[in-house]
């Protein structure tokens, strides 16, 4: 074993080179003193010329954010622990506006929202430092959104369609399955992030508000397992954070995206949850005394996420062409969309996934109800091939649906009427897909045009999800080149649907149902007549 | 006092240079003082007076009325001129009559070559009130009558200070207004050094600075301050060396505690 022995001296030697390099100046300081402090916030007495949202410094070099700038006295939110700060401390203008550090380097880590690393993996080398409180892309600088931006969850990828550049809001209860949408959402990217071409690849960020450490410890498990980390920034503001954190997060992570999308590239943010937000917010502003309006939240709650939102953009071909899509969550009560926040957050996306309690206990997961689920970009973010396949999947479910609120109160059905009600249990079937399990593109449309086409309607509902997974395989080996053209240039044509058709007709007679039987029974045989039989006598001879 | 109160009071302080400073002044002084009470006291009062959607013959008209043959016609010049100013707020009207009283005081102070001595003694003060949390807590209740506040400064300082200082403090402490007892008596200090167009450095030093370094230190502090420099000297060995300086809003630090502060941040 190697000892490592280190002389005093030289640890004395490393001291004085790091303090040498340290030039205490005089300081010329405006400062104000603490009248009061409690609940995170304090008041400070003095400083003019403070500017908004500009960094204060306490005693012992606690930071706190200027948000109240009265006649007399300003409303700072502190950044941290609040526990030594007493009445008539002083307080020193920094003369900084809040702003993090961004880049690269924070691929692949776990920060807080001031942007200081707290995965322990050392300091961040940061390219640069951006505002947080800046101004969204203008109408200008802004192109339509067109792109996709794949999710790899079949029944959002099929009918609510999200493209790059565009917010796309996950609402539902607790437990309903809103962050797995968006961690299977990151792990999606893994493939783009393979191709090493920056126009495909998505860089994600994470952001965490209000949750349980153990929930942020889980997601960064799981990314990591699904090697979707590298190209992923957390940003944690975990429940035992003060209120301040959890304000800012967001816009810590806004800012770090941003950075990216203005170099054009293409970033993928996820807010887990907004409501953690804003209920932060609402603690912030109610203790710096602001008026409280409908549910206690203030008055600019709704400008507090609208200017959030619009910072996820698609840029012009002139300002290189990034994009930032983003995934707010919303979590309800009891499936509740009318209160306050969800509302709000409703009309400032471009869309909703709304996930249901009951669907998700009654086993359809992804729980998302397709019916009250819309994308207002929708179908010019989808590539040619979906499109094709997934406008009768739309239509057929939401028929579906309508016919089986009416046929729960009788049982006679016309043949039609019944083969509508097989074909929606069989959709829905084909529409759950285990968690972490992000779908290929060309999977995702050969599945929906089984479904859709009535390819699957002799198949037992409960075979459905084996039966596409054996199928999948099965194209994949004996249709290779076909899966291939439709994987390459996205579009479905009549000759691959040919080659598709004839594949799922030759797997249906090899495929055997779970109760034990072939999907495709061979054609009855009537017996053979006596006469038809021309029996060989076999004769015992003893020699 | 900031906007539309500042230019009223600068105004009605140019309008007083004029009064002659003589015994008569401190007793108007006193007068005035004793109103800053009774007006802070009441709020409709207070309200009506610096309420600028009354005009203001009304104004001084009741200023008049409810002080005219109690307090002296100078006292009564000087309340007739402050009602018929505008204040954004009714708290600056009980401030101006106060700060007017406090300059009267002070002027005279200077018209007896006491000035100094006060501002000393003032400063003193502040650092006793400071120091001492009991003294604090008890000047800054607000359960406890002025009456008793005022006497526990008499009998504190009754003898050992000038006229001029326990006049002004006795009424510091009776009209306190929400303020710490500190913060006032500081205030206090300030307008006294403005009656000679200073401003006030409160200098922190860890020894006493030799007569050189002080002319120095003023020196420099009234290059940046663009005034002249009453300097208010703490001895705080905490600070173990160096300088620092308090002027207005601003501070100067140059002291070694708040250097091994900064090295302090950089290594932990």
């Amino acid at each position: 074993m190697t000892e490592i022995s280190i002389r005093p001296d030289e640890i004395r030697a490393a001291i004085e080179k790091s303090v040498a390099s340290i030039s205490p100046a005089t300081s010329r300081d405006e400062v104000g003193r603490v009248i009061e402090t409690g609940d995170g916030i304090a008041r400070v007495e003095g400083l003019h010329s403070a500017m908004t949202n500009e960094l204060l410094e306490f005693e012992g070099g606690l930071r706190g954010l200027a948000l109240n700038l009265d006649v007399k006295e300003i409303g700072v939110v502190l950044l941290g622990d609040g526990a030594g700060i007493e009445e008539g401390q002083t307080v020193r203008r920094t003369g900084e506006i809040l702003s993090v550090p961004v880049g690269d380097g924070f691929l692949g880590r776990v920060v807080d929202p001031l942007g200081n690393p707290i995965d322990g993996l050392g300091p961040i080398k940061a390219e640069t430092t951006r505002a947080l409180e800046l101004q969204a892309p203008s109408v200008v600088q802004r192109q339509p959104v067109k792109e996709p931006l794949l999710t790899g969850i079949k029944a959002i990828d099929a009918m609510t369609a999200i493209g790059r550049g565009q917010r796309q809001l996950i609402i539902g209860d607790r437990q309903t399955g809103k962050t797995a949408v968006a961690i299977d959402t990151i792990i999606n990217q893994k493939g783009n992030w393979a191709t090493g071409d920056p126009k495909k690849q998505v860089k994600c960020i994470y952001v965490a508000i209000g949750q349980k450490g153990s929930t942020i410890a889980s997601v960064k498990a799981a990314l990591e397992e699904n090697g979707a980390m590298e190209y992923t920034t957390i940003v944690a503001a975990p429940a035992s954070d003060p209120a301040g954190f959890k304000y800012l997060a967001p816009y810590t992570g806004s800012a770090i995206g941003q950075h990216w999308m203005y170099n054009g590239q293409h970033v993928l943010i996820v807010f887990d949850d907004l409501s953690k937000q804003a209920e932060a917010y609402r603690a912030v502003s109610l203790l710096l005394r602001r008026p409280p309006g409908r549910e206690a939240y203030p008055g600019d709650v709704f400008y507090l996420h609208s200017r959030l939102l619009e910072r996820c953009a698609k840029l012009s071909d002139e300002m290189g062409g990034g994009s930032m899509t983003g995934l707010p969550i919303i979590e309800t009560k009891a499936n509740d969309v009318s209160a306050y926040i969800p509302t709000n957050v409703i009309s400032i996306t471009d869309g909703q996934c709304f996930l249901e309690s009951d669907l998700f206990n009654s086993g359809v997961r992804p729980a998302i109800n397709v019916g009250i689920s819309v994308s207002r970009v929708g179908g010019s973010a989808q590539t040619k091939s979906m499109k094709r396949v997934a406008g009768r999947l739309r239509l057929d479910l939401a028929q579906f649906r309508e016919l089986e609120a009416f046929a729960a109160f009788g049982s006679d059905l016309d043949a039609a009427s019944k083969a509508q009600l097989d074909r929606g249990a069989r959709l829905v079937e084909l529409l759950k897909q285990p968690q972490y399990t992000p779908f290929k593109l060309e999977d995702e449309v050969i599945s929906v045009w089984a479904g859709t086409t009535g390819q699957l309607d002799e198949v037992p509902v409960e075979d459905i999800r084996k039966f596409e997974k054996d199928f999948l395989d099965y194209a994949h080996r004996e249709a290779a080149s076909a899966v291939k053209e439709l994987a390459e240039t996205n579009v479905l044509s009549d000759e691959i649907v040919a080659v598709l058709e004839k594949t799922i007709s030759d797997f249906k007679k090899t495929f055997t149902t779970s109760s034990g039987k072939l999907l495709i029974n061979d054609e009855p045989v009537e017996a053979l007549e006596a006469s038809d039989i021309d029996p060989t006598k076999i004769t015992k001879v003893v020699r | 006092m900031l906007g539309t109160s500042r230019e009223s009071l600068q105004s009605i302080v140019t309008a007083l240079q004029s009064v002659a400073i003589d015994a008569a002044a401190l007793r108007t002084s006193e007068e005035l003082f004793e109103v800053s009470r009774v007006v802070a006291t009441d709020k409709a009062l207070r309200n009506f007076l610096a309420d600028s959607g009354q005009s203001v013959k009304a104004r001084s008209a009741l200023m008049s009325d409810l002080f005219g043959g109690k307090v002296g016609p100078q006292a009564l010049e000087v309340l007739t001129l402050i009602a018929s100013s505008r204040w954004s707020s009714d708290a600056d009207l009980v401030g101006a009559i106060e700060s007017i009283a406090a300059r009267l005081a002070f002027s005279y102070a200077l018209s007896t070559n006491n000035l100094d001595t006060v501002e000393q003694e003032l400063f003193a003060i502040t650092r006793l009130v400071q120091a001492n949390s009991e003294l604090q807590m008890a000047l800054t209740n607000p359960a406890l009558e002025p009456q008793v506040k005022a006497g526990v400064i008499h009998d504190l300082l009754s003898g050992k200070v000038n006229a001029v200082t326990l006049l002004i403090s006795g009424h510091v402490v009776s009209n306190l207004r929400d303020q710490r007892a500190d913060t006032a008596f500081s205030q206090m200090s300030e307008i006294a050094a403005s009656i000679r167009n200073r401003t006030v450095a409160q200098v922190k030093v860890a020894i006493n600075l030799s007569q050189d370094q002080t002319n120095r230190l003023k020196a420099v502090l009234a290059r940046i301050a663009g005034t002249d420099i009453s300097l208010n000297v703490i001895i705080d060995p905490n600070i173990l060396g160096g300088v620092s300086v308090r002027l207005g809003d601003e501070v100067f630090d140059g002291s070694i505690q708040s250097r091994l502060e900064q090295a302090r941040r950089v290594l932990v």
